[in-house]
Formats: structure tokens, sequence, C-alpha cells
């Protein structure tokens, strides 16, 4: 299915729901958090009763224009709240409060660096708060369960101009918008709980037309992966279709994931016309200077300028940098750490991209058991020659395991590098001396026998001496007797 | 505005879908003049000419944020009290078909 | 039977009656008229009945009372009542229990008022007859063949019938105000804001707005400045100052330096003539009780109808789209197919009168008439607001009809909507504007059906609609008639 030989170009446009980090729901005083039993964290407000009125959450205006600022957005002063019309069990009220007509945010752009080193920039359309709906999951006898925990959460809406053209490009914007919403404390992020979700509009055409194909509407992409699969598979399926001379429906399709195909939404009859209207609850939010003022403060370096600074400052190779300033978290850590440790950022950046991250969640790392200040210790540790390579994984070992920090784990299991030489050359003579058979072969000429002896004095010092001197020793002493 | 509107009765089911509301035959017969009647009466707003009027959709200026803090809180299990099917604490439906 | 609501709060307070004696006189005057009149949806003569003994309770300890104490109150269906079954006269809510009070609830009964139950009205309120009811009709006290208005016509009985001090209802295009004109008492629309709609059952959500219904003017006042004022719950409450002092008026004020308009378009053809010689005789009164008559023209007012009944529908439509079965309320039927739940549900639940509402407003929003319909209304919408601020700047308050008939017979309008739309020519403009408005005993026809006097003020100023109110009230004795009905009940 792929298109990577056809004469095709895939147009792709996202729309990104962001659930924003707020303390409580978007219209209620209800608690914004996930995993909660069933309708606990629900009110008569955002359960839809009779009555009932949505009243604004400043905090999560604050966060929309957060996240507008730093996306270079152009903030409406005046934006209006609509209703968007139908029926589902997890949408309370029959409607969803949403921004139609005038949202609050225009425009906007997320620049990307690619993999292949091209640059390219995504430009925004709009964004725009809205609540969530409920969740809906399959119970026993073929009924439906609604749980509304999540009506009423509210989200920014993020859609992207169609601008991407490939799914490789689309991840990328989509990790890159994930990176800055976290950066910027606007969202958790969290994939697996739907805090960050996306559709995708897919096209195709021929390489060098200007109008764009029929699209359809990719629903349900919650993974990087996902996204990727599903706008591959999509784009083929176009292509299969406009090959054989059949048209492409314009449609909503939902991911199946196992099944590793997209397949056309069931029972949305009339689900076009959404009979928006402006919200009558609502009167217009018009946003004061000091509203806006409110949004910047403390606005954290992003993640493309962060990027590019370790790489100027650091001498960090790209990839290392991307890899590291992808979580706010990391990134701090791994600031941190060559902060204490200023001589050498690239042998940190290579135990925290090699074996931290083996072993610790990135967004867990600040937290975990190996503070930045003794993971710089360690690299220190080695760079000074106190630890070899292999002593310092025994180190770290003892780090994660919570035996503290890396000096007293070095005293207390006297680790410390033997670099003493008259210690060193004491131990290697006695091994000579009591191995004479492979000494005899050695002098035999048999070279590789040397193994044999660094082995052996490794064994007699506990692997404490440092191999360059036992090797540099064992050469001397060897050839003293020929 | 639409002149001479005159519904007819597919257009009522039509909307009565859209609705989600049955209608039986006789009352798509009788709402289908009623309507029509009714939208007739309503068009003499085309008289008027409202170009460039600034449109109200609200009788309140400017809106408020709401304080923090503030809930109507509900004993456990009131959320689905008054609902006509529940199970151990969710809503209860039928499935969606086709 | 009890009188006024400040009269009774005075002997309250006088000690000559007790809170359980004055519950229990409106208790029986209930059970004794109301199978004729069908005003009420729901008694809680227990819940009444300890609510008034705790108030004599605190009152002989000497401990501090709220503004309404002991004064026996009923409210329009609409309005949620924890524990107090609530359904808006529709049986798609029969049954239904809310968890919460609404906010003027919630006042009443911090002013230690007796909640005796809930008032029938149009379903949803949506009518201007109370025939809509999904459960039984409410019938006019001054002549059972006729209808009380709507769609407050069980608070407007109530209050007529002497069952109650004073109500709560809503008024989306007159519901409070025609009710009241066609039973002969008070009925105050406040401006749109001034009480929160917060646990107010939704119609119209842009032109809603609770008011009280009194048997005078100062007792409407009473209520209204009770329940009042801002309301974190709702984004559209008005942070703006309460008047105070309006329940206590002086007796007796002329209306000397007060210019009173007085729009050509509601004197006009299509007033009954009994509506229109009490008109021109009110008009006499306010003239000599000093008040300038000055014509004004609200041209636009003639397309308050059609613009009303695109918005008022298109926002109904909106708000009744929650009652599907899902969460409260009735669900139809065995339907294992969701969609086929949601339309059994609401086909069976909605009454006619709702469904044609749900339809003509989810027409006007529809792809393709939103233009034509919504928007259209709405620009006219701010037409008629831009006519009442012309006509401000050169009066004080406007003098018109309420209802340009008196109550007409049960049945005479159902079939046909359009006439049943234009019993509220006069009210509707000032819900579009957000206006206060209040109807006032004025007369009676030649069957001694009563005549409502309609006074609109500005914006936030209910205050001079009260005093010109208050003193017409003074200078005429309209409101101190009742209605046989009532006169007989013990």
């Amino acid at each position: 299915m792929s298109l990577d030989d056809r004469p095709w170009e895939t147009v792709i446009g996202l729309e990104v729901h962001c659930q924003l980090a707020t303390a409580e729901k978007l219209f209620c005083g209800c608690p914004n958090r996930f995993g909660q039993p069933p309708n606990r964290d629900t009110c008569p407000i955002c359960l839809g009763m009779p009555g009932v009125l949505p009243v604004l959450n400043p905090h999560a205006v604050r966060l929309a224009l957060r996240a507008g600022h730093a996306l270079g957005c152009v903030v409406q002063p005046r934006s209006i709240f609509a209703r968007k019309h139908y029926f589902y069990p997890d949408l309370p009220k029959g409607y969803q409060i949403t921004q139609y007509e005038q949202p609050i945010l225009l425009g906007g752009a997320v620049d990307l660096e690619l993999d292949d080193g091209r640059s390219a920039r995504i430009n925004l359309t709009r964004i725009h708060i809205e609540e969530d709906a409920g969740k809906s999951s399959h119970g026993e006898g073929g009924a439906t369960l609604v749980d509304l925990n999540r009506a009423g959460v509210p989200l920014i809406e993020i859609v992207s101009e169609p601008e991407m053209r490939s799914a490789d490009e689309a991840v990328a914007y989509l990790r890159a918008l994930h990176a800055i919403v976290r950066y910027l404390g606007v969202s958790d992020g969290n994939m697996e709980e739907g805090s960050f979700r996306c559709d995708a509009n897919v096209s195709i055409r021929r390489a060098g037309e200007t109008t764009l194909g029929t699209r359809t509407e990719l629903k349900n992409l919650n993974s990087f992966r996902g996204v990727q699969r599903s706008i591959e598979y999509e784009a083929g399926r176009h292509a299969d279709l406009l090959e054989h001379g059949r048209a492409i429906v314009q449609e909503t399709r939902l991911w199946d994931d196992a099944a590793g195909r997209t397949r056309a939404m069931r029972g949305k009859e009339e689900a076009h016309d959404y009979r928006y209207f402006p919200e009558p609850d609502l009167p217009a939010l018009v946003l004061t200077a000091a509203d806006e003022v409110a949004a910047t403060v403390d606005l954290p370096e992003l993640p493309a300028a962060r990027r590019a600074r370790l790489v100027a400052v650091t001498g960090l190779s790209a990839y290392d940098a991307a890899v590291l300033t992808a979580e706010r978290a990391l990134a701090d850590y791994f600031e941190a750490a060559v902060a204490a440790h200023p001589a050498n950022p690239k042998g940190i950046s290579n135990w925290v991209t090699s074996e931290l991250l083996a072993r610790v969640p990135a967004d867990a790392v600040a937290a975990g058991p190996v503070p930045p200040v003794a993971l710089a210790r360690l690299v220190g540790l080695i760079d000074d020659g106190t630890l070899s390579g292999r002593l310092a994984k025994e180190v770290f070992e003892a780090m994660l395991a919570g035996e503290g920090d890396p000096d007293a784990i070095v005293e207390a299991r006297g680790l410390r590098q033997v670099t003493d030489s008259d210690a060193i050359e004491v131990a290697c003579r006695a091994v000579i001396a009591g191995n004479p058979a492979q000494l005899a072969q050695f002098r035999g000429g048999k070279a590789q026998v040397k193994g044999f002896f660094v082995g052996q004095v490794m064994r007699a010092t506990g692997g404490k001496a440092n191999p360059g001197q036992v090797n540099a020793l064992l050469d001397r002493l060897l050839a003293e007797g020929e | 505005m639409v002149h001479r509107t005159l519904l007819t009765e597919d257009e009522v089911r039509r909307i009565a879908r859209l609705a989600r509301l049955d209608l039986s035959d006789e009352e798509v017969a009788l709402l289908t003049p009623q309507l029509g009647d009714v939208l007739l009466y309503v068009e003499q707003l085309a008289e008027l000419d409202t170009t460039g009027v600034v449109a109200t959709f609200d009788a309140a200026p400017v809106g408020r944020f709401r304080p923090l803090g503030l809930r109507v809180e509900l004993a456990p299990g009131e959320a689905t009290a008054a609902a006509p099917d529940a199970w151990e604490g969710s809503f209860r439906v039928p499935q969606v078909i086709g | 039977m009890i009188d006024g609501l400040c009269s009774l709060r005075r002997a309250l307070d006088a000690g000559h009656l007790s809170a359980v004696e004055a519950t229990t006189a409106c208790l029986r005057s209930i059970e004794a008229t109301d199978e004729r009149l069908g005003a009420w949806l729901a008694v809680d003569a227990e819940g009444a009945l300890a609510q008034a003994a705790n108030v004599d309770r605190r009152r002989a300890a000497g401990d501090a009372l709220g503004p309404l104490a002991g004064v026996p109150l009923g409210v329009k269906d609409i309005f949620l009542t924890r524990g107090l079954t609530t359904t808006c006269a529709s049986r798609i809510l029969e049954g239904f229990v809310p968890p919460y009070d609404a906010t003027v609830i919630g006042r009443l009964r911090a002013a230690d008022a007796v909640l005796l139950g809930k008032h029938n009205m149009d379903e949803f309120a949506m009518g201007s007859s109370s025939e809509s009811s999904g459960f039984h009709p409410v019938r006019n006290p001054w002549d059972l063949d006729r209808i009380p208005g709507g769609s407050s016509g069980g608070s407007a009985v109530a209050v007529a019938a002497g069952h109650c001090a004073g109500a709560l209802g809503t008024d989306t295009g007159g519901s409070v105000r025609q009710p009241a004109a066609l039973c002969g008492v008070v009925g105050l629309k406040p401006t749109y804001g001034r009480l929160s709609r917060f646990g107010v059952i939704a119609f119209a959500s842009s032109l809603d707005q609770p008011g009280p219904l009194a048997r005078t003017v100062r007792d409407a006042a009473a209520l209204f400045e009770v329940c009042a004022g801002l309301d974190p719950f709702d984004a559209t409450s008005a942070d703006v100052p309460v008047p105070t002092g309006l329940a206590d008026l002086p007796a007796g004020a002329d209306l000397r330096g007060l210019r009173l308009g007085v729009p050509a378009e509601c004197f006009g053809e299509g007033l009954q003539p009994g509506v229109a010689s009490a008109m021109r005789a009110a008009l006499d009164v306010l003239r000599d009780l000093g008040a300038e008559l000055v014509d004004i023209e609200l041209p636009h007012t003639r397309f308050a109808v059609a613009a009303y009944y695109l918005i008022a529908t298109a926002e109904a439509s909106s708000n009744l789209a929650r009652y599907d079965g899902v969460r409260f309320g009735r669900r139809a039927g065995a339907a294992d197919d969701l969609h086929d739940l949601y339309g059994a549900t609401r086909g069976a639940g909605f009454g006619l009168e709702v469904k044609r509402r749900i339809m003509l407003g989810t027409f006007a929003l529809s792809a393709g008439y939103y233009d034509a319909y919504y928007q259209k209304a709405s620009q006219v919408r701010t037409l008629i607001s831009r006519d009442f601020d012309r006509a401000f700047e050169a009066v004080d308050a406007i003098v018109t009809p309420t209802s340009p008939t008196t109550a007409f017979r049960l049945g005479e309008r159902v079939a046909d909507p359009l006439q049943m739309y234009l019993a509220d020519i006069f009210t509707i403009a000032c819900n579009l504007a957000g206006l206060p408005g209040m109807s006032i005993p004025c007369g009676f026809d030649e069957l001694n059906l009563p005549v409502g006097l309609q006074l609109l003020g500005r914006a936030f100023d209910e205050a001079t609609v009260c005093r010109v109110g208050a003193a017409y009230e003074d200078a005429t004795d309209w409101t101190a008639r009742r209605p046989s009905l009532a006169e007989a009940s013990p």
C-alpha cells in the first residue's frame, strides 16, 4: 500500500485535541482528573441536568492563551462560544459547547526539524476552547455504559493547515506540538489517558498539482505510531481507489489499530448538520490586557530554541539534542547535570540517553533515584580516572538501587580504581611468578597469553586496577626476563 | 430570506429525525401546514433591511469568569439516582445499531 | 384564605397569626378550590407545615428571621426544588426529583419563606394559555371556562385564588405578565440578568427571566428584592445593585415630573373594546397623578413576534436536546437501539406544542436556513432594542396594554398556533430587549374579566416601574377585587 514509488503526494491536516491541565472542569467545579470510578467526578452541571448553566473557568482560558503565545497565534480580544448539536449518550446536553465562528486564537505555526535534516513550518488555522465529552464502554448483554467523569473537561483544539506532506511529517508535527504543550504546562499530554489525541484529514494528489483531492477524516488516533500507520494506510487506500478509476468518498473513518486499517464510521446519519449557534448562556469572552499578560508570565524556553542552544553551546549532535529536549523535565535534568560538571556535556548526554533512559521514564528522571548532580559526579569520577567504565556501571546500578551518591557507593564498596603503580606492579610480579607455564608459553612466542596475565591481575585486584596501567606494566615486566 | 417556504411532509420528517423526535403520521399531517403558516408569518422579517446590523445573541453584555472552588456537591450515587437505567455507577443505554 | 404578602408579613411579625396558621389556611384554600382550578402540580403540605413550625419556633425563641419568615409561597414547576418533584409540566420529566435547588429557591428558603409546592404551567413554559400542561389544564378563577393565560398560569391562578401569598414564575415572552393580566394580579418581569436562571429549566436562554406574581405591586417587589442579585452560577446574571425599599413605597405618591411613553402601535386595531376602554381610563388616572404622557414610536415592535418565534424556538430546540431518557426522566418503550430510544422517548414524552417548537427551532438552525432565520431574527432583535433606547431618551417608562384581549375560552386557539402566539404581541418586545416589565390590574371588561396594564422600564430600573405601578394601584382599587370563587373559599 505504500506510496513510496507511486506518483502521488499526500496532503495532511491535523486537528489535535489537547486536554488542559486545570484543577477543575471547564464550566463547573468538578475535579479534572483521570481514573476515578464512573460518574464520581460529576455534578448537575456536567451531567447536563435540567436548569444548569455553564460558567467559564478562567484557568482554562489562561492555559489556552499560553499555548497561543508560544505558537505565535493572534489573540482575539473577543471570542464567542457556540453550541454544536448532535445526539450521543456521552454528550449530556445534546450539544457540545465549543468555539465556532470566532475562536480565541487565530494563526500561529509549528517549526519542525525533520530526521532528514530538512526543516519545515506548519501553519495553524486556529486554536479554540471546548469541552470534552464523556466515555462510552461496552457493558454486558450488548448494552453501552456511560461515564461522564470526562464530560466538561477543558480542551483546546489545535487545527493545522493542510501542509504536511507525509506521515513522517505529521508525526514530527505532532511530537513537536506534544513537547510544546508539555513544556508550557498547558497539558499533561498523556496519550494513553486521552489527554492528547488527534484526527487527521488525509487526501492525495498527483505530485505537482495544486488543488486538494477529496479528503477523509481519520478518528481515534491516540498514539504517534497510530498516526503514522493510519495515514500511510489511508493514503495507500486512496491511491488504490484512484488507480482503479474509483472515487474517494468524503467521510469520517475510524482507525482500527489492531487490524491496521481504517473503516467508515457507522450510524452517523445527519452527522453534518450540527446546527451551530452562539451559546446564549455564555456572553462573549472579552479578554483584558491583564488576562493576556497573566498568560505570558514564566513562559519557558520552547523545545526548538532549546535544542538549537544545546547544539550551539554544548556541541551535542542534533539527534542527541532532540532526544534530550523532547521532554521539558529531561532537558532540565540534563542541563542541571551539565551545570554540575560543565567539562563533559557529551559524556553526560551519553549516560542520560543510553543508560538512564533505559531505566527511568523521561518525564520521571528528576524525581528518580539518580539526581542530576549524582549523574554529573559519576561522569566526573570516570573523567578523573577514579572509575573505569565497568566500575561506573556498577556504581550506577547501586545508585538506581538507592544506595546513595557515587562517592558514598565507591567508598562503601571499595570500588576506587587502583592507579598506584607500585601496588599494580606487586600484583603483576606475583601473577608472573605464580604462572611459570604460561610465562614459558608467552616467551615461546604465544603473544596472546598476555591476555591471561591481564585477566589474572584484574582478578587479583578485584577489578580495581587501571587496565591501561596493567597492560603497560605487564609489557615491561614480561619483557624484563627475556 | 427563503420566499414562499412551503414545507413538505418529507421535510417535516427530515427535521423530526434531526431532532430525534418520533412523530406519528397524524402529527406530521397536522404539523406540516402549521409550521408552514408560521414560516410564512416570519417571512415579514424579509421586509427589513438589516445590512450591517449587528446581531444580538444575548441580553448580557460581557461574561464573567467562574470563581474557582464552587461546586454543587452530589451525594454518592446521586449522579445516577434519577436515571431510568444505571449499572454500577454508569448510565446504561442500548447499543448503537447500524 | 390569606391576604396579600406584605400585610401577611406584618400580621406574622406582630404575632396576630402564626406561620403554621397561615400555612394551614393556604392548604385549606388549595384543597377547597384547586380541584376546579388545577393550579398545582405538587403540594408539599408536610414540608410546608414543618417549615412553618420551624419559623414559629425560632420566632418564639427570639431568633433573627429572614424577610419572608413564615410567608407561604408557591413556585412554578420550572424551578428545581431539591427533594421535591419537578416536571416543568412535562411527562418526560414525570417523577424527576432534582438533586439541587435553583438559586432563587435557595434565596426564598434563606429568607425563611414557606414553600407550599409547585404550580402548573404550559409544558416547558411553551404557551400562553396553560393548556399545554402535560398533566391537566389550568382554569381562570374569574371564569372556569376560560384560560388563565400562560405559561405561568398556575402561579397567577394560585395568587388570584388566595392559595398563596405570592409566587415565582418565569417570563420568556410574557409568561409572567400575560397570566397576571388575565387573572387580575400583579406580575413583574425583571431586567434580564436580575434574577439568576440557575436551576430554572431553560426554555429560551437569552429571553428567560424569573419574576414574581403577587396581589399588589409592593408584594411583588418584596419577592423581587429577596430573589434578585448576582449569582456566580449564572454567567448572565448582572452585577448591578438591587434596589431596596420597593416593598415599602409610601402610599399615595404622585407621578409629577415623570414622562410616560404611549406607543401608538399598541393602541390601534386589534384591541378588544373592553381592553381599549380600560386602557383609556388607566391613561387618565396616570395623567391625573401628574405624569406627562408622551406619544412615542416603536416602529420595529411589529416584527417582535416573528423574531421571537425564531429565536425562542431555536434556543428551545437546543435546550430540550438533553431530554433523551439517559440520565434522568422517563425513557419510552423497550427500544434496543439507541436512535430508536431517543426518538421514542422524546416522541412519547413531549406534548404537541413542545414538538411544534422543537421542529420550528430545529428548522431555523439547520444547514442552509440559519442566516435567513436565526441570524436575521437576531439582527431584528437589535433594531427592536434600538427602538427602546431611542424611546427612553424621551421618557422614563412606557405604558401599553399587557394583552390585546382578556381571557379567551379553553380550546379556542389550540388549533391555531399563530393566533396563540399573537396573544403575546405586547409583551414579547420587552424580552427581546431584556427590559423590565410589569402587569398591573387596570379594570374589567364587560364579562367581568380582568384587564392588565403593562409598564416597561429602562434596563435595571425596576424601581421606576414599581413606583409608577404603586402610585397607580394606590389611586385605583382594582387589586382589591377578588374572584367570587376565592371569596367563597374558607
